[in-house]
């Protein structure tokens, strides 16, 4: 882990003006929508309604969206690399940068409806569901980071997102010919099952890469089995990570003019 | 005699160091046959576990090739860089200068071949310390500021953070930038001035081998001034410098061996210390008012000594000569008949001369 | 000269590749096969393996038993992918007092939602499905011993409440924590009455939060389907008026069943509201023939009257009078405002008829034409209930013909045609045109 990248990561950012004024939108678009629900209902106020920990995602998306692909397009990344650090090196020490903002983000935005919610039902300061929901949009941050710089690092400039966005719309199209799909499968004979099961493992699949979530609160509050959302955190951090030093490492930088 | 040098960390002082090795390392200049490496000639470079490695740079038949093999940037070219010397780099656009730099980095893999950097692959952590590089397409991030960037490469670069501000601020005033721009967002700089900031961040880490690829491209001639003082002091430190441009008189005046490379590999070795005997064309300027000689007087007395005489005119005259030496008679032979000779200068240099006469060749091949 | 093995920017971190390797193979096996996951890893990675306090029994086992103790079957539909019942079945079914009131007052049975294969249901739940309806994951289902062979709609519908808590609607504090629950949903449940009756107000519980919840639903559960239903606050008078003599004041016979959906809602809606069961007390001789859903020995002596009165299906209101030609007949309690409209038309009839004594003949006759009424009545019963509650506009045709809005209906613009051309405005056609 290298602090001169995580720190030019983050003054980067800064100097972004259009991402910063994207990452203060959506820090305060819950907390205001969350404010005007809870001073206009009689209800009393719970701990359980916090904005969804999946939020988290929304920041990590818009810091780690073409952290590596900048770079590589501006030409820069073959000045750093001239250093004498390794291309693992940068790709964690980029994960971790953009998880990390990212996370803070996110805990500071709970935190402030936390406070909100106190001040209408002091009572809540000491609810643990707020810990939960921050642990859980940390975890949240990290593991989608992981994913996001697997994906920067494939290609250049800012095209990661139209990745995403490709992902995003084949796991769409998959699931409006699911049902033909099944239909063929039993017209064909083969195994229904298999075909039903596929579509769900692929909805599950662009869910759990994107929101690796991990039940945190449910941990705090109540014993839990978690093998499978751990595992599959684990699973993704590693592998994508893994991926993107190994599409970097086999990548040759190009600079010629010609 | 071998040299014995220590690969040391980065904090290595090339002062002390590469000097011994460019004095005792006192080699004969390599025949016009690059391909031949001794290990004798270089002078030994040892690590940390007390091995001996040749230093300088040895590329050996290296190849690459684009899109599948269609493209072929190097084809079968080998060089040597010498501890300390100076390494000109000429060639047509296209021929693979920078592709070899970027070999040299090992940002690009080579299909075969092999490129040894004291004893070590290009791109392992060692050499990278001991190598700057200041790439022909240099980008910025536009939002930092010229101290910032130099604090970033220095933190990069391992150094330690007790020495950054000084060390940063010294190869800052090194490259004659004022300070007033130090804070100053680097979108502001001018060609000029980013030019030098990317020579400065070539020297963070007190490198051993510069690698630079157009240096002074873009440099108002102030600049281009700098970049050659620079070169120069840098040269008597130790630095072993790779240097690739297009302005031959900068070469010229800088280096110590030309390389020229065309269609990826090596056409020609000049050693620019070695002096050749070669056609020189002269400029020779006189005070016509000072004399009451004329053009045909001089046109009598050059035409012994000169091979051909291109040009007459009342008050200068344009002459070819056979080498140094019949230059030398021609000034004595002027003198002695009274001529107020004011400038005797050359029309090109010896690589412009060098160029001129292959491309010459080339046509009528 | 080869190079030494240095480490170089592009160094592979190996660590990194193996754990990945090692994960992405676990996952993937972990994901795919059924067989690995469902044997070997299931004491590891199925929270819901493992013992409990409570007994669980088979399904058989529990409608047997239910029968003979007379004790509620309490459901829990749990499943291993969903973290509330992971919860529920952790934190709240290893409660020892979660798990001693279960174990005594409930028999339990288990329904597992099978996770592996999405379309396929557990042959149980399928079962507990097919009579009881949609459940979900985290989900309690009490059902109570008489009521085992019932249907979903009427099982969740069942509200038998004992007047006792009716009749506390003093503030929220004071009382044990039962009767708080009680009158809260109690409470509400009145005031929710949105003119379709009484919507039912058994306890639910869907969703765990945490144990004390837990521990309300199954206190009120255990005593829900215990309670004996209410009758409201009419003046019952005792069974054996309804088998007496007819008097000048009319005799309202409600037929009622003690659990079921339509039976409830008359309860609550006719016997409990003020407008209703006042116009009963003063216009009407009540008596309550209270059928008991799943003892047919009980039900034998009241059959007797069920057939009198040509009653097929419960809730039914008689209302009978020696001035009535014919017993005037409520079937089902759909709107009470029907049903008040029903008794004060009783009333108006009442009030209007007077039969004298007259002759043989016209005896005869008027035997005749009391049969005629008689018959009239009984299907402008009928109509009554089935078209208000399938078409708002305008009153049930005379001719005796059964009109519904799903009658297919003519559409022409030809005016002298004579076939009916009602409610052609929503546009269905009649497939015989």
């Amino acid at each position: 882990m290298n602090r001169a990248v995580c720190i030019t990561t983050w003054r980067e950012f800064k100097a972004n003006k259009v991402r910063v004024i994207l990452l203060t939108l959506l820090f305060l678009g819950p907390i205001v929508m969350f404010t005007l629900q809870r001073c206009g209902s009689p209800e009393a106020l719970n701990a359980d309604m916090l904005s969804h920990p999946m939020m988290a995602s929304f920041f990590t998306l818009l810091w780690a969206s073409g952290v590596i692909g900048r770079e590589v397009q501006n030409g820069t990344i073959a000045l750093v690399l001239a250093r004498p650090i390794t291309i693992a090196n940068y790709v964690v020490s980029k994960w971790f940068a953009v998880g990390f903002a990212a996370s803070l983000c996110s805990v500071e935005a709970v935190f402030c409806e936390h406070i909100i919610s106190a001040v209408n039902c002091p009572a809540l300061l000491w609810a643990p569901e707020f810990l939960g929901n921050g642990l859980e949009r940390i975890i949240l941050c990290f593991g989608t980071a992981a994913f996001l710089v697997f994906l920067s690092s494939l290609v250049s400039g800012l095209k990661d997102l139209a990745l995403l966005a490709g992902f995003g719309f084949m796991f769409v199209l998959y699931s409006a010919f699911a049902h033909t799909v099944y239909q063929l499968t039993s017209f064909l004979h083969f195994d229904n099952n298999f075909a039903l099961y596929f579509g769900r493992i692929i909805e599950n699949l662009f869910t759990a890469i994107l929101f690796p979530y991990v039940p945190m609160s449910v941990f705090l509050t109540g014993s839990y089995f978690a093998y499978g959302p751990v595992i599959a955190l684990f699973t993704l951090i590693t592998f994508c990570l893994s991926s993107a030093i190994w599409v970097l490492t086999h990548r040759e930088f190009s600079y010629a003019a010609d | 005699m071998r040299a014995l040098e220590e690969v040391t960390g980065p904090n290595n002082d090339p002062a002390t160091n590469s000097s011994a090795v460019s004095h005792t390392a006192a080699n004969k200049p390599a025949t016009n046959n690059p391909a031949a490496i001794a290990v004798g000639s270089l002078g030994v470079a040892g690590c940390a576990g007390g091995e001996l490695k040749p230093a300088g740079i040895v590329v050996s038949g290296i190849t690459k090739t684009y899109k599948g093999g269609k493209v072929k940037a190097l084809n079968n070219l080998s060089l040597e860089v010498k501890p300390g010397e100076a390494l000109g780099l000429v060639g047509p656009n296209g021929a693979g200068k920078t592709t070899l730099l970027s070999c040299l980095m090992g940002f690009l893999n080579v299909d075969s071949g092999s490129i040894l950097v004291d004893g070590e692959a290009p791109d392992a952590l060692v050499t990278r310390r001991v190598l700057g590089y200041l790439p022909e397409r240099l980008t910025f991030d536009r939002w930092m500021t010229g101290r910032d960037y130099m604090q970033y490469h220095h933190e990069l670069a391992g150094m330690p953070e007790a020495t950054r501000k000084i060390d940063c601020e010294a190869l800052l005033e090194k490259v004659e930038l004022h300070p007033s721009t130090w804070s100053v967002a680097v979108k502001k700089y001018s060609r000029g001035m980013l030019q030098r900031l990317g020579f400065a961040q070539a020297l963070v880490g007190n490198p051993r081998y510069l690698l630079l690829d157009e240096p002074a491209s873009g440099m108002d001639p102030h600049g281009v001034l700098i970049v050659r003082q620079l070169l120069k002091t840098l040269k008597e430190d130790g630095l072993t410098i790779l240097l690739n441009s297009h302005q031959l008189d900068q070469i010229e005046k800088v280096c110590d061996r030309v390389i020229f490379i065309k269609s990826g590999t090596v056409s020609r070795v000049e050693d620019l210390n070695e002096k050749v005997e070669q056609e020189e064309h002269l400029l020779i300027r006189w005070l016509a008012s000072a004399t009451a000689l004329s053009k045909d007087d001089f046109g009598r007395v050059a035409q012994k000594e000169c091979l051909a005489i291109t040009e007459i005119n009342s008050d200068f005259a344009r002459v070819s000569t056979a080498g140094s030496a019949a230059t030398v008679n021609l000034i004595k032979a002027l003198v002695t008949a009274n001529f107020p000779i004011s400038e005797v200068r050359p029309e090109d240099t010896r690589l412009e001369r060098l160029f001129i006469n292959s491309s010459q060749e080339e046509r009528s091949a | 000269m080869q190079p030494t093995k240095s480490k170089s920017t592009r160094y592979q971190p190996k660590g990194l590749y193996l754990a990945a390797a090692i994960l992405v193979t676990i996952s993937a096996v972990y994901s795919v096969s059924d067989q690995f996951a469902d044997e070997w890893l299931d004491p590891f990675t199925n929270g819901l393996s493992g013992s409990s306090p409570i007994q669980w029994r088979c399904r058989d086992e529990a409608l047997s038993e239910s029968k003979r103790t007379k004790k509620p079957i309490l459901y829990a539909f749990l499943a291993r992918h969903d973290n509330a019942s992971l919860q529920m079945y952790g934190e709240g079914f290893h409660d020892q007092k979660v798990a001693d009131l279960i174990n005594q007052s409930f028999i339990p049975v288990r329904v597992d939602f099978n996770t592996r294969n999405y379309n396929q249901k557990s042959a149980l739940y399928t079962q507990v499905h097919n009579q009881y309806g949609y459940a979900s994951t985290c989900q309690l289902l009490t059902v109570p011993a008489h009521m085992t062979d019932m249907s979903s709609s009427d099982l969740e519908s069942s509200a038998n409440l004992s007047e006792a808590a009716i009749d506390n609607t003093r503030g929220l504090e004071g009382g044990d924590r039962y009767n708080y629950n009680y009158n809260s949903r109690y409470r509400n449940g009145f005031v929710r009455n949105d003119g379709h009756g009484f919507n039912g107000n058994s306890p639910k519980f869907v969703g765990y939060t945490n144990k004390r919840e837990l521990l309300d639903y199954l206190y009120n559960a255990q005593h829900w389907h215990r309670l004996p239903p209410t009758k409201g606050k009419v003046a019952w008078l005792p069974l054996a008026v309804a088998s007496a003599p007819l008097t000048s004041k009319p005799r309202l016979i409600a037929f009622v069943d003690n659990a079921g959906t339509a039976s409830d809602n008359m309860r609550l809606d006719t016997f409990w509201n003020a407008r209703d069961y006042q116009l009963i007390n003063k216009e009407f001789e009540p008596v309550l023939v209270e059928f008991r859903h799943d003892d047919a020995a009980f039900n034998m002596p009241l059959d007797r009257l069920k057939a009198k009165y040509g009653i097929a299906t419960l809730p039914a209101l008689v209302i009978d009078s020696s001035k009535f030609a014919a017993p005037i007949v409520q079937f089902g309690n759909s709107n009470s405002v029907s049903t008040h409209e029903f008794l004060k038309s009783a009333v108006k009839q009442a009030a209007e008829a007077a039969p004298e004594m007259q002759s043989p003949t016209q005896q005869q006759t008027q035997q005749q034409v009391r049969q005629q009424m008689q018959q009239q009545m009984r299907q402008q019963a009928y109509n009554q209930t089935y078209s208000q509650v399938y078409s708002k506009n305008g009153a049930p045709s005379q001719d005796g013909k059964y009109k519904t809005k799903w009658a297919p209906s003519h559409r022409c613009q030809d005016k002298a045609c004579s076939k009916s051309h009602e409610l052609g405005r929503l546009g269905l056609k009649d497939p015989n045109d």
